[in-house]
């Protein structure tokens, strides 16, 4: 997989865990069976089983230490998950312009790709086996293989 | 859909988000979008699609009419607003296609000229009509020189060079900054 689409496919991956996080954390706040036991749901139990023994509460969905940690804390762990919730939406208004900006990128230098190999064709067109032609053909070659390490094949036009 | 009609989406989806269009999603850089705007957008939209249904008919007159149709249509107020340019420019490089398929290399060039007008930076549009512009010339001097007008022909054939290889420079300039991770 090139670089950018494995870029783009991490912060999927992390839109949906951020998205998970979002809504395990909000639901204390609303929730009057008690806020500790219900932050706990929002990290992945199953799969890290040591992580939820340390209180998962007390990690933010950006890695951020938060203040709920303390066990004799009364509304403290509401609090802490608004603020985790707020930290998890900016980061997820972060990231999702990130991907918007990758994906745009690619198009954008997919078209610019296109472009230019349809104007190197009619170069060689007219300039059959000259200079010209093998320098500018090696200039579409150059630039195909940047578009395909950073965004993987354009589709058709 | 078409490359065109994901372009005006994907620039009407990110405008209703109410988000300001930066360099990655328009080359047209950093700034809000109005109302009228979205609107002119919108049948920008409307229209391209209109083009490529009587394009699928085999209507090219009308493929070209509904296009007309948008550069004629009233603009936002602000004629500086890129997005609007840029969807100008691109309508005409469109008409001016339709035009090349019918072998009417005028008609392409003044259509050509018209969207040059709306793309003075360098951008992927600008770069796009110099492409065509550069087949234009090349169509022109191959008939110049089927007709037996020689130095006519090699006017025409130096113009296409000429147009296609600022296209090259424009295109290669814009994939290698859409690219900066994949080296100097």
């Amino acid at each position: 997989m090139n670089q950018r689409a494995r870029s783009i496919c991490v912060h999927i991956a992390f839109l949906s865990l951020v998205s998970i996080a979002c809504g395990g954390a909000m639901a204390p706040a609303a929730s009057p069976a008690g806020a500790p036991a219900a932050v706990t749901e929002s990290s992945a139990a199953p799969a890290a089983p040591a992580m939820q023994a340390e209180d998962s509460a007390s990690v933010s969905p950006s890695g951020a230490a938060s203040k709920s940690a303390t066990p004799q804390a009364g509304a403290a762990p509401v609090d802490s998950a608004r603020a985790d919730a707020q930290r998890a939406l900016a980061d997820f208004g972060g990231t999702e312009t990130a991907v918007f900006a990758s994906l745009g990128d690619c198009v954008a230098a997919c078209r610019a790709l296109s472009s230019l190999e349809t104007a190197a064709t009619h170069i060689c067109q007219m300039e059959q086996g000259s200079d010209e032609c093998a320098r500018v053909l090696q200039r579409a070659s150059a630039a195909r293989s940047r578009v395909e390490v950073a965004c993987g094949r354009c589709p058709a036009r | 859909m078409s490359a065109r009609l994901r372009f005006f989406a994907f620039a009407l989806t990110l405008a209703a988000c109410s988000r300001p269009f930066d360099s990655a999603r328009s080359d047209a850089g950093e700034h809000a979008i109005d109302g009228p705007t979205m609107a002119f957008l919108s049948m920008a939209r409307a229209r391209h699609h209109e083009a490529n249904v009587r394009d699928a008919q085999g209507d090219i007159p009308g493929a070209i009419g509904a296009l007309e149709a948008l550069i004629a249509a009233p603009r936002p107020a602000d004629p500086t607003v890129p997005e609007v340019r840029e969807v100008l420019a691109d309508t005409c490089a469109r008409i001016a296609e339709f035009e090349l398929g019918r072998n009417r290399d005028t008609a392409a060039l003044a259509r050509l000229d018209e969207g040059l007008a709306f793309a003075d930076a360098p951008t992927f549009f600008r770069g796009h009509l110099l492409e065509l512009q550069g087949i234009a010339f090349e169509m022109r001097a191959n008939a110049l020189a089927d007709a037996g007008q020689r130095e006519n022909a090699s006017a025409a054939r130096e113009q296409a060079l000429d147009r296609l290889r600022q296209a090259v420079s424009i295109q290669e300039r814009i994939v290698r900054e859409r690219t900066p991770e994949a080296g100097p």
